[in-house]
């Protein structure tokens, strides 16, 4: 593809119409900033798109009007007819050279300072609160999900819009990975925002490990590989609705943290431990995560930490 | 004209009529404000969308319509989805799936097709449980787990099977044939207990 700059505009040839493997990509030659395209099609019928389209864009639309710090821009919205039976929606997105997962492949050895993790958790949580406070449960929360700038800021994406990918996953052949899957998700019960505080869990253990805590290859599989860190939950803890009974897993005890994170501090295992909680209703919240010990600014919290101390003199000094 | 609009308004009401029997939820039409011209407001509808379209274009200086970016302030370029982070791709897993195989080994399929919504009246269609199927889902999960300590590396479902489901499932699921599980089994939404607003996950259909 020839590359050339003419003027203001750049030439692009032989792209089709919802080509695979391509995505359009903007400079605004105002502000200077990008901005992306995505894609979706929508099913319609005959009374046009359906009503949980347009009420999920209404209410992404107005999340953008709190213009949170931590969440993807969401630019636009517009529609175009393709057939009688399907509406392109092309949503125009900030955009954001990378994801967390691309990030963190990108972390040299010995791995992410702990200043930077505590800086990227803060953020992550922040953007889920805000989501949270509006009734949004993100439910697919993984590092491909969370955009990092180059600046370090952290952006939550690919929220809010279960109903319309959904339809579009009726037309693709997706694979959804169950790396981040909260157990009563695994288990098919009743779930709210606590979904998302497990997927935070596994992330956050991802940023130490820069590789994923639990790849579990199926839902049983990744139950498994749960229970043998947090332990086999008690008969009171398991769900009564579910249809896989407690009595599947063999029983095993709660391990150290440390045996499955061995970069993380005390403090942040213990951080860990409340967001890795069986049981939905004992899971911290991602309000009460954010007051979490680990989150104060102690020196001495993250001294503990031997190869972090260099990085707490150099705060020491700013003080 | 006023006999054509009441020859109209009689003709709707028997094309009302299925829906509710599908039980699309749209209930009883009543014509409060007196007759419409379909037609008209259908013309006025599609000129409307034309004018919100052709802004849209302008604005952005891109024909959403064909996809193909027009001069104007911003410069668009296409770029290799492999070089942007991959929600912005079409496809959303297709680029996970070169980069990490492992992820397709037994891949969750439109699992969140289904998938509850914040809305409360909707979630007592996911409580409609699946007896025989989730019977047999519980017993199979039951054996790869029984002392299998590791992970249960082959697949125990032949591929294609799985991609039935993706295929059949879904619009299934989505459109109107969910509804007529809720209007069979009504008795089934007892399921939704809890204080809080909370979500159902799926009843897995197959497995």
């Amino acid at each position: 593809m020839a590359k050339e700059m003419k003027g203001q505009y750049e030439p692009v040839a032989e792209i089709g119409v919802g080509a695979y493997g391509t995505v359009y990509k903007a400079r605004d030659l105002q502000s200077g900033k990008f901005v992306a395209l995505k894609n979706v099609r929508v099913q319609t019928n005959e009374n046009g798109l359906p009503l949980s389209t347009v009420r999920e864009v209404a209410l992404l639309k107005r999340l953008e009007h709190f213009d949170h710090p931590n969440i993807v821009k969401l630019m636009d919205v517009c529609a175009s007819a393709r057939t009688d039976r399907e509406t392109k929606v092309t949503l125009v997105f900030e955009h954001v050279d990378q994801d967390l997962k691309t990030y963190l492949s990108k972390v040299p050895p010995p791995g992410l300072p702990l200043e930077t993790i505590k800086d990227l958790m803060k953020q992550f949580l922040r953007g889920l609160e805000f989501l949270h406070l509006n009734c949004i449960v993100h439910r697919d929360l993984k590092p491909e999900n969370i955009l990092v700038t180059s600046g370090g800021q952290v952006k939550l994406a690919d929220f809010g819009l279960a109903r319309i990918y959904s339809c579009q996953m009726a037309l693709t052949p997706v694979v959804v990975t169950l790396w981040y899957r909260a157990p009563e998700v695994l288990l098919q019960s009743t779930y709210a925002t606590p979904v998302d505080m497990w997927s935070v869990g596994c992330i956050f253990a991802e940023m130490f490990k820069r590789k994923p805590l639990f790849c579990g290859n199926s839902e049983a599989d990744q139950l498994c590989k749960i229970f043998d860190m947090i332990g086999l939950p008690s008969e009171e803890e398991w769900p009564a609705d579910v249809t896989l009974p407690r009595s599947a897993f063999s029983p095993r005890t709660q391990q150290p943290v440390e045996k499955f994170v061995p970069e993380i501090d005390a403090i942040g295992a213990n951080l860990l431990l409340a967001m890795l909680t069986f049981s939905p209703q004992k899971r911290i919240s991602a309000s009460d995560a954010l007051l979490h010990p680990f989150f104060a600014e102690d020196p001495q919290a993250c001294a503990k930490q031997e190869h972090f101390t260099h990085i707490c003199t150099a705060t020491d000094k700013v003080k | 004209m006023a006999a054509f609009h009441i020859a109209l308004q009689e003709e709707m009401i028997p094309a009302a009529l299925p829906r509710v029997s599908a039980g699309t939820g749209r209930g009883a039409c009543r014509n409060l404000f007196g007759p419409i011209d379909h037609d008209e407001l259908r013309s006025e509808l599609k000129r409307q969308l034309k004018e919100i379209q052709a802004s849209d274009c302008q604005r952005w200086n891109f024909d959403f319509e064909s996809g193909t970016p027009l001069k104007g302030i911003f410069c668009w370029e296409s770029v290799e989805s492999k070089d942007v982070p991959t929600f912005y791709s079409q496809n959303r897993s297709s680029a996970a799936n070169t980069t990490t195989p492992s992820r397709q080994q037994q891949p969750l399929l439109v699992s969140r097709q289904p998938e509850p919504r914040e809305e409360a009246p909707l979630d007592t269609v996911r409580n409609v449980p699946n007896p025989p199927c989730a019977k047999e889902n519980a017993e199979k999960t039951i054996k790869r787990c029984q002392g299998v300590k590791g992970p249960a590396k082959a697949s125990a479902i032949p591929s294609t099977q799985h991609r039935k489901r993706e295929i059949t499932t879904p619009i299934t699921d989505y459109f109107p044939k969910r509804k007529k599980i809720l209007g069979a089994k009504p008795d089934a939404t007892k399921g939704a207990h809890l204080l809080c607003p909370l979500e159902q996950t799926p009843r897995k259909k197959i497995r």
